[in-house]
């Protein structure tokens, strides 16, 4: 009868494992690539710029999530899994890295953010996450700033919100997320007084 | 009873992991410039079956301006430039896996928009081109 019993005990485990699995098994140690997600930007130019992205996210900050952490991807039941960098570097690392791509492809020259350059372009992330079950949430506060190279600010645009887009598995959500980032940071780049000190004639370093 | 119905339940979970769909998608263009304005889709080198054509067929079908060409045949007139990706399996057939849409400023490759489509085979039966574009193309202008 104990054994009638543990068999029934391990028999429902190991049902209840399998449909774990097979509702949540693509949930575990996803990662996100934010490397090469800007193609085009709405300004162009042949000056330099030093590029600098700040993370600054409350969580981060305070070690509760480390850097590199880009969202949550959940399993059947709800249960949320960290996902990461596809590096394992800081996420602002791989914006920036996408950033400096596509303004050099622009015709810009990107720096290092304490180089000298007529133009400094700060991307501070209040917010950047992802929410994956069965849809997919992106919640974003970003701000970006153009500064002069006395540090003088010239121009600033900041967007915030939550959206509810659609989801998949891992290489389609990774891909929605680098789409929903190019999104928002063209937004904050067409902002007409970003595009102006971006653009405007300058001093050349 | 309960292990019986437990053990159910664990079948229908793989079952209906065969018919797996995901869509994703956003535009970020005002509904009225979305459609005024005019878009060239792409044909990319390795497009066999000419999506290109499929995808501007149906955007045309939703009342948009839109034409396929390759990149050499594509105007300046052309507002927005159209680029897709297309994934495909063999599971009896070839069928369409996943298809990726962008729209994008053609004046500085600024996207603007974007679409997506991802069927299993099961979920892909009886389906054809044209539906898992409009199902990519619904994501971006909305359902038709």
């Amino acid at each position: 009868m104990f054994m009638n019993k543990l068999s029934l005990r391990s028999s429902r485990s190991l049902i209840i494992a399998v449909v774990a699995l097979a509702l949540g098994g693509c949930a575990v140690g996803n990662r996100y690539d934010y490397r090469s997600s800007i193609q085009g930007l709405p300004v162009s130019g042949s000056g330099k710029i030093a590029v600098d992205v700040v993370d600054v996210r409350p969580y981060v900050l305070n070690g509760d999530k480390g850097s590199d952490f880009v969202g949550l991807q959940r399993g059947g039941f709800g249960n949320p899994f960290d996902v990461h960098t596809a590096t394992g570097g800081p996420l602002a690392g791989e914006m920036r890295t996408a950033i400096v791509s596509a303004l050099e492809r622009q015709g810009f020259s990107a720096v290092a953010p304490n180089d000298p350059a007529p133009r400094k372009m700060e991307l501070r992330v209040v917010e950047w996450k992802t929410d994956v079950m069965a849809r997919m949430k992106v919640l974003y506060d970003m701000t970006l700033s153009i500064y002069d190279q006395q540090g003088k600010i010239l121009a600033k645009s900041t967007t915030k919100g939550e959206e509810v887009l659609g989801a998949g598995f891992e290489s389609a959500n990774a891909w929605g997320a680098a789409k929903a980032f190019e999104i928002r940071f063209t937004e904050l780049v067409r902002d007409e007084s970003v595009r102006n000190a971006l653009s405007e004639p300058r001093t050349a370093l | 009873m309960d292990l019986s119905r437990a053990a159910l339940a664990a079948l229908f979970a793989i079952a209906i992991s065969g018919c797996i769909g995901t869509t994703s998608g956003q535009l970020t263009l005002p509904t009225e410039v979305a459609k005024q304005s005019t878009y060239f889709v792409e044909r990319h080198a390795k497009d066999d079956r000419n999506l290109a054509a499929t995808i501007a067929e149906r955007m045309q079908a939703r009342g948009l301006q839109a034409k396929a060409g390759t990149a050499a045949e594509r105007k300046p007139e052309y507002k927005y430039v159209v680029n897709y990706t297309d994934r495909w399996m063999w599971d009896m057939r070839m069928y369409l896996y996943d298809l990726r849409i962008e729209v994008r400023d053609a004046a500085d490759q600024s996207v603007v928009g974007f679409g997506q489509s991802t069927q299993s085979s099961l979920k892909a039966m009886g389906k054809t081109h044209a539906d898992v574009v409009d199902t990519a193309l619904n994501e971006l202008f909305g359902p038709r």
